[in-house]
């Protein structure tokens, strides 16, 4: 096993950091000596994570531009090698990494955090979305017990700069606002035709979201919403807010 | 002759495709006359969503074969047995006709190269790469196929060629194989040996299933890109191929530069056009001889 492990380590020594020890034992043809034929799988190395980098976070490429996207690459796939079989994680830690080494620009971290959450909720687990007419068929007396859980795909993403609507005009291929501190938060969720969809939350919503979450039920959950709103307004405001997010496939029964 | 002829292995499908996401929703809505589509498996082992939904409505239409590309059986590294359970769950609800994976390494020490990065032919890299095969099998309660990779570099330190190594593999792991015949092609153009020569060292029992796909051909050295048409050398190889196993379940491999899959489908027609016109050439050829 010696041979092998040290074979293979070199290898690896070369792909992340150009370790050359690799290079004497590798022959040579005629026409492509051993350094070029191993640059051939260090290039296709920087390539793949680059590629996967620029698929998985296009519009924050589109948003600094191919210059500093690709010195953004060049780092990020220096610095952190992929530890997981499915690239489809290596660039996860790319919004602390941001957070670290562009802290002049705090906003390029949660444009790439967005993007990430995007990313989880095409792909997280299926759940049974409550059916649209639930809460029509739901019984008076069972609504103090009902309690919900959210869709696996649902997530709340909290931001202090503007960089949905950043995210929204680069999608659409058009000039994004200028950077702002602007509090907002939003739902990012799958739908029932599969498609990854978000919204604003206002912070009554994020308090009755959390308090589902936590397994309360809508007795417990409208205490939570006097912290909010008068008592009258409760009834009305959780109807409307329960069945938009049934509709819109966020909710599952526990 | 007549052995040759006739397909070594019940397991035949007929010609497939790659199952990409481009392609997801017209395979749903047109049914394309594709015998089988293979999966890349890592592709499917998400915990839902779209390429989960995809992959049930095409399995309840076709066969599926698994092709997995990060075992990473090579390594020196243990398997991977979170990545294994994983994988066999993908199994158990698939129900794939077969799975394969690469005679390859990927991964040291948990970094990955998400490459599939060629072996040293030695004795101790068989032994290890075949305890590791068995290993695999052991737990996911099934042969696997063992695909050969392109390769662009050899050490200096191995004693068998390719083919030997590949073949004590498949025999001493008791898997079978899958044939890639662009990767013979174009290793055989880098290390400058005769792809034929391997064809005929290899063991028509334990190939299942062939695989095709194009390269980028840098004159002095190829690399298997999977994003060009299959070209006329990778042709007149495969045709080799059949002449040698008869009947193989066979497939072309695209992975960039997607095209239609209507342009697709009419480069699958090309192999069945050749595998058929080489077995009906056998035929006669065998009849000539009775």
């Amino acid at each position: 096993m010696a041979n092998l492990q040290e074979r293979q380590a070199q290898m690896m020594a070369f792909l992340l950091a150009g370790d050359d020890r690799i290079v004497e034992h590798i022959s040579s043809t005629e026409l492509v000596d051993g350094n070029q034929r191993l640059a051939i799988y260090s290039n296709g190395y920087r390539l793949r994570l680059k590629e996967t980098l620029a698929v998985d976070h296009d519009i924050l490429a589109s948003y600094m531009g191919d210059e500093a996207f690709d010195e953004l690459c060049n780092k990020f796939v220096e610095s952190c090698p992929s530890h997981n079989k499915s690239l489809r994680h290596f660039a996860e830690t790319l919004p602390e990494f941001l957070v670290e080494h562009y802290a002049q620009y705090p906003q390029l971290a949660e444009l790439a955090l967005f993007e990430r959450r995007l990313l989880f909720s095409f792909d997280a687990a299926d759940a049974e979305p409550l059916a649209n007419d639930f809460l029509q068929k739901l019984a008076p007396e069972d609504w103090p017990i009902c309690r919900f859980s959210w869709h696996p795909s649902l997530q709340i993403f909290d931001c202090q700069y503007n960089v949905v609507p950043i995210w929204q005009e680069l999608k659409q291929e058009q000039a994004p606002p200028a950077p702002l501190e602007q509090r907002s938060r939003w739902a990012i969720w799958r739908n029932a035709e599969r498609l990854t969809q978000f919204t604003s939350l206002m912070g009554v919503e994020i308090a009755l979201l959390q308090s589902l979450a936590n397994g309360d039920n809508l007795s417990h959950a409208c205490e939570q919403l006097l912290n909010y709103l008068s008592e009258e307004e409760i009834p009305s405001f959780l109807h409307s807010r329960l069945q938009s997010y049934i509709s819109n496939g966020m909710l599952c029964l526990v | 002759m007549e052995g040759q002829i006739k397909a070594v292995n019940d397991d035949y499908l007929g010609f497939g495709l790659g199952l990409r996401t481009d392609h997801f929703e017209e395979v749903l809505q047109t049914n394309p006359k594709v015998d089988w589509f293979e999966v890349i498996s890592e592709n499917f082992m998400v915990a839902g969503g779209k390429p989960r939904y995809y992959l049930q409505q095409v399995r309840e239409r076709y066969p599926i074969v698994m092709h997995g590309v990060s075992m990473s059986l090579g390594s020196t590294d243990p398997l991977d047995m979170d990545y294994l359970k994983r994988l066999k769950s993908l199994v158990d609800e698939v129900q794939p006709a077969w799975i394969s994976d690469h005679l390859c390494w990927s991964q040291l020490g948990g970094v990955n190269s998400h490459d599939l990065l060629p072996m040293p032919y030695t004795e101790e890299a068989l032994k290890h790469i075949v305890g590791n095969i068995k290993q695999a099998q052991d737990f996911l309660g099934r042969q696997m196929l063992i695909e050969n990779v392109s390769s662009y570099i050899s050490y200096r330190e191995s004693a068998m060629t390719e083919w030997e190594f590949y073949s004590a593999v498949v025999e001493e792991a008791d898997c079978l194989m899958l044939l890639d015949i662009n990767n013979i092609y174009v290793s055989a153009r880098n290390h400058h040996f005769d792809a034929e020569q391997y064809l005929a060292a290899i063991n028509p029992q334990r190939v299942r299933q062939m695989h095709l796909a194009g390269h980028s051909d840098y004159g002095d050295y190829i690399i298997d890109t999977h994003d060009h048409p299959v070209v006329d050398s990778v042709w007149q190889l495969y045709a080799k191929a059949i002449e040698r196993f008869g009947p193989v379940s066979t497939m072309i491999e695209r992975d960039d530069d997607i095209p239609a899959l209507s342009e697709l489908i009419e480069e699958l027609n090309q192999a069945r056009q050749i595998s058929a016109e080489t077995l009906a050439g056998l035929a006669i050829g065998s009849l000539a001889d009775g």
